[in-house]
């Protein structure tokens, strides 16, 4: 499903090279629940993006869905991504402007995607913030912020989910919402990398990876 | 989920922002279409101005003319023939002719059929002592005025002296104490005072006139003449040199000079009035244009700078709009959306700023030149193509200022901006 083989990648840093992923090499299946997890400035948040895509690794190569990322232009990388990939940040990263209703199908405005209204409206539901579907970012708490965050991010119902951090702005209250959330994604074969420094979130994976 | 919704909706959020870009378009729309109307409501009243001059100049002319051909008509000119070995300066000197030519001249001139001569009178003139009285006279001799023969007779301008009468100036009768009906005796001859002529200051004052026939017989001159006085010649404008050409072709061997230059001065002075007329109407289009090119150089000037200002605002603007928008650019590159839609993203805002700012900058130009213009002059000059050439240039110059900023934001790596957050 999503395989990174023998990934460096190093960023410079005051004119100093700072090497953040060093053959590093991950292969992860069809529907496992996977967390990585490991301190601030580990390289966590550095995988996430070169596994979603987003950012090319100095060497090695990504493989999702038998596909070599990195070996397709920016636009087909786009194009893949928005069919097969959903990420969901700590920062949530919801247009402030945009009713949740239109957040969750801003997915919508990448190339080659349709969301269709009444498939919005059911996440919206099934994530319990339907009544919030008006309502812009600014009006919401964190927690719904997230669940909406995670509702765009599986609008297009993606192979895999790229989590970063998503419960490190949430209360426990919140975090067991959100990660039941994910739980029901998994149980219907949904494959997910959830990046936290977090060891209880860690926990409700299948598999964690210390990095 | 369109982009323009998109768009629509951040143009909505951030309204400070659009609308300062906004302002911007307008203020540059204004000033570009205001100063095409400026200088083509300046082009409407120079023509206007020139044709009210023109139409004034004309109406003038005619009246000019009118008076001139009436003066012309009145007066006409006079002519003085001369016999051509008659030197001028004599003439001028003595103010008579000092030279002689055959009376019968004036009878071939009578009988010809020229039309533009209307009086003749011819005369010999000769200054002589009177021996009677010793005293320097001037004594003239005419027949009065010799009819056309191919005419109907005109009231004639000179009573002929009968002959045996005499007319004379006044220092003569005065000095003498003389007076109309006393007998004098001239040369031998008894004339009778037919008239005391008024005091003229001129050799006329000393001037005695007698019958044609009875001079030349005084003087000894048979059948001679000084000069042909041609009175009140016509001619048609001021063509006199035409009259002159005709006369010495029916009297070879004279000279023709004109008597009194009046009229001639007159209907030069009428030409002059109408060279001076078109000189001021010439004078009125150079100032015009003068001005209207000192306006284009200070808007050659003024208008690139207010369009420069107004671009480096909007860039402005952009940057600081993609700067606010990073976050939203990153998620949208995460989502699978492209960069080519993020330039879209942008530019379509800059193209909406551009076709509004264009509307409301050529409706405020309007507006504004409604204050100093009437509605009707300003529809003349506002046509169609200044309106689409005010949106096109409105969207360009919005387009092209947030190019940059919209080519930058697209560029903006999403990894980045998602690994800063």
């Amino acid at each position: 499903m999503l395989k990174l083989e023998h990934v460096n990648k190093a960023y410079n840093k005051d004119h100093h090279k700072v090497d953040v992923l060093t053959d590093f090499t991950l292969e992860i299946g069809k529907g496992e629940f996977v967390a990585i997890k490991g301190p601030s400035g580990c390289g966590k948040t550095t995988l996430l993006l070169i596994a979603g895509g987003l950012l090319e690794p100095d060497s090695g190569e990504v493989i999702v869905n038998n596909e070599n990322m990195y070996q397709k232009s920016p636009e087909e990388r786009s194009m893949f991504r928005a069919g097969n990939i959903g990420f969901v940040f700590q920062q949530y990263h919801l247009i402030p402007y945009l009713t949740v209703l239109e957040n969750i199908m801003a997915p919508g405005l990448a190339k080659g995607v349709h969301v269709e209204t009444d498939k919005a409206y059911e996440l919206l539901e099934r994530f319990g913030i339907a009544h919030r579907a008006k309502h812009v970012p600014g009006e919401m708490s964190v927690g719904e912020k997230q669940r909406v965050a995670l509702a765009r991010a599986l609008v297009n119902e993606p192979a895999i989910l790229l989590a970063d951090e998503i419960t490190g702005n949430l209360d426990e209250k919140n975090i067991d919402i959100v990660t039941g959330y994910l739980d029901d994604y998994h149980q219907k074969g949904g494959t997910i990398v959830l990046v936290t420094h977090d060891h209880n979130t860690a926990e409700k994976a299948e598999k964690i990876i210390s990095l | 989920m369109k982009i323009w919704n998109l768009v629509i909706k951040e143009i909505i959020q951030r309204k400070l922002n659009f609308t300062l870009g906004l302002i911007s378009v307008i203020i540059a729309v204004t000033a570009l279409a205001g100063s095409v109307f400026m200088l083509r409501i300046h082009d409407l009243q120079t023509e206007e101005i020139i044709a009210n001059k023109q139409k004034e100049t004309e109406e003038r002319m005619a009246l000019l003319k009118d008076d001139y051909r009436k003066i012309m008509k009145l007066l006409g000119f006079n002519l003085l023939i001369l016999p051509e070995n008659q030197n001028l300066a004599d003439l001028y000197a003595n103010d008579y002719a000092t030279q002689y030519m055959s009376e019968d001249y004036v009878t071939k001139l009578s009988n010809s059929k020229m039309m533009s001569i209307r009086h003749l009178l011819p005369s010999i003139e000769q200054k002589v002592k009177w021996p009677e009285e010793k005293r320097t006279i001037i004594l003239i001799g005419t027949r009065g005025e010799v009819p056309f023969a191919h005419r109907d007779p005109k009231e004639p301008m000179l009573i002929a002296v009968p002959k045996d009468s005499l007319v004379m100036g006044y220092e003569l009768w005065n000095s003498i104490g003389l007076k109309v009906g006393d007998t004098v005796k001239l040369f031998d001859r008894n004339f009778s005072i037919q008239k005391c002529n008024e005091e003229r200051g001129s050799k006329d004052d000393i001037s005695i006139w007698v019958e044609l026939a009875q001079a030349q017989d005084i003087l000894n001159r048979p059948n001679q003449i000084n000069a042909i006085l041609a009175l009140k010649c016509h001619c048609f404008g001021n063509n006199i040199s035409q009259v002159r050409d005709e006369i010495k072709a029916i009297l070879p061997g004279t000279k023709v000079i004109e008597k009194d230059t009046k009229v001639v001065t007159r209907a030069e002075a009428r030409d002059r009035a109408a060279l001076e007329a078109q000189q001021a109407i010439d004078a009125e289009i150079a100032n015009r244009q003068a001005m209207k090119e000192e306006r284009e150089k200070l808007l050659s000037i003024l208008l690139p700078l207010i369009l420069l200002a107004c671009a480096v605002w909007i860039v402005l603007l952009f940057i600081i709009n993609v700067r606010e928008r990073k976050s939203e650019i990153g998620i949208l590159r995460a989502i699978g959306v492209h960069s080519s839609a993020i330039l879209r993203l942008f530019l379509i805002k800059a193209l909406i700023m551009g076709v509004a700012g264009g509307l409301l900058g050529y409706m405020l130009a309007f507006i504004t030149g409604k204050l100093f213009y009437n509605v009707l002059t300003l529809m003349s000059v506002s046509g169609p193509e200044l309106f689409f050439t005010a949106i096109i240039m409105s969207t360009l110059l919005a387009v092209i200022a947030s190019w940059v900023p919209a080519l930058l934001a697209s560029k903006q790596d999403p990894a980045e901006i998602l690994r800063e957050e």
